[in-house]
């Protein structure tokens, strides 16, 4: 649908073609049937008819109207914080006009002024809700946001928050069963916040982290989750590279695979993975086949923007 | 497994158990089937909810239950895997993860051999020889 009508003249915003950022949503009469056109929406979203047109072909609608203001909400919004937390990897506090909520391990699109406009995670536990949010942004070498946005003068931006949207959330309801989180660089963003609503709700079950990267010094929040596993002894933290030095505290392997192997059984498990699509993807193929129900794997695929 | 008070009329389905049946059944089959290499390269790069979606609607048609598509329907689907080598093996590797479902499951293979003989008349179909 999104392809058709960018092609006959009708220009729909967009931005990953792969039904994650939300960007091409349209609205029709009814709400639709089939569950790739609306996966990830909210439930009023859905029953209002809404669906992501970039995962929509056209002969499964039979009326669009463009969607009006009230679709995705938006707020204002300023930066009040920017720090580095490893060499490749930012940290920016936004502060939100009052009234928007989130549940930890949503996304946003964020909107700057010149029109740019890119999806983070929220890496900010639910229960910090002070009206700001926090991005962990993964540097690009010559990227055009990544220029942008390793620039500490970018405090007290005024930008445009769309959203929240996203399923990668610590459920209300949850049964208390077994997680594990399967995550690499800045995956990490929405585990985090996932992590702590979970350890803050007293989550009883043993909680397992695997956290990677190509090479040790591409992690980062490596203390503040030692600090966590040594206040909670049912967490265990796994940082892993790919390539790790003697002496290492550092696992090494891919966190996907070593988290199958520590863990080769994961029927009652709920899954949480996050970050490359190609981690999270084989992540999402490989738990389910290890045991774990295919709707307690919550994945967030960080597709190219 | 449900049982009608009238055995010899009750059909396939009600025999094996019905929608419960495929539901305890799409799991199982699904995980084979991402599991066996012979086929694993078909089913990739899918969404996963929407793949399990077509398991369940592909069961619930060998069970002898409700079916809403067409032998074309089933030859546009796979039209795509044909063209990328799909054939006889693949298929005979597909209703051998039935089978093996089938039997974990502790059906009989009175029974097997009824959804295995509903699957064979999707073959010419499913290979894009109709």
């Amino acid at each position: 649908m999104l392809d058709a009508l960018i092609e006959s003249g009708h220009p729909v915003d967009h931005g990953c073609k792969s039904g994650a950022c939300q960007r091409c949503l349209l609205r029709s009469t009814s709400p639709l049937d089939a569950k790739s056109a609306t996966a990830g929406l909210s439930e009023s979203l859905r029953s209002s008819g809404h669906f992501l047109s970039c995962q929509t072909r056209v002969e499964q609608v039979e009326e669009v109207y463009f969607p009006g203001e009230a679709a995705v909400p938006k707020w204002a919004a300023e930066i009040t914080l920017h720090r580095f937390l490893s060499p490749s990897v930012v940290h920016l506090r936004l502060r939100l006009a009052d009234g928007f909520t989130y549940r930890a391990g949503q996304f946003v699109r964020v909107e700057w002024e010149d029109g740019l406009q890119r999806s983070y995670s929220i890496a900010t536990p639910t229960s910090l809700s002070s009206g700001e949010i926090d991005f962990q942004i993964r540097l690009i070498p010559g990227g055009q946001m990544s220029t942008r946005v390793s620039d500490a003068s970018i405090v007290g931006a005024k930008l445009t928050v769309h959203g929240p949207m996203g399923t990668c959330v610590y459920p209300s309801d949850s049964a208390h069963e077994p997680l594990l989180m399967v995550t690499s660089g800045t995956g990490l963003a929405p585990i985090w916040g996932v992590l702590n609503d979970a350890l803050d709700a007293g989550h009883p079950a043993p909680i397992t982290l695997y956290h990677g990267s190509s090479t040790v010094a591409g992690l980062y929040f490596g203390d503040e989750l030692q600090a966590l596993s040594r206040r909670h002894p049912n967490f265990v933290f796994v940082p892993c590279a790919d390539a790790v030095e003697e002496g290492s505290t550092c696992r090494e392997g891919n966190p996907l695979q070593l988290a199958l192997q520590d863990l080769p059984d994961l029927e009652g498990y709920r899954v949480y993975s996050c970050g490359h699509p190609a981690l999270v993807k084989l992540a999402q193929r490989k738990c389910y086949i290890a045991g774990a129900d295919l709707s307690r794997i919550h994945i967030d695929s960080f597709e190219p923007q | 497994m449900l049982t009608s008070s009238r055995v010899n009329m009750s059909t396939l389905y009600e025999k094996l158990g019905g929608a419960g049946a495929v539901d305890a059944a799409v799991d199982r089959f699904y995980r084979k089937v991402l599991a066996d290499d012979r086929i694993n390269t078909y089913f990739e790069g899918v969404d996963m909810e929407k793949q399990a979606g077509k398991q369940k609607a592909f069961l619930t048609m060998v069970f002898g239950g409700p079916a809403n598509y067409s032998g074309q329907d089933m030859k546009n689907g796979h039209a795509h895997l044909v063209a990328r080598g799909l054939n006889d093996s693949h298929f005979d590797a597909v209703v051998e993860n039935l089978g093996a479902t089938l039997k974990d499951m502790g059906v009989s293979n009175e029974l097997i051999s009824e959804v295995a003989a509903l699957a064979e008349t999707t073959r010419e179909a499913v290979l894009g020889r109709i």
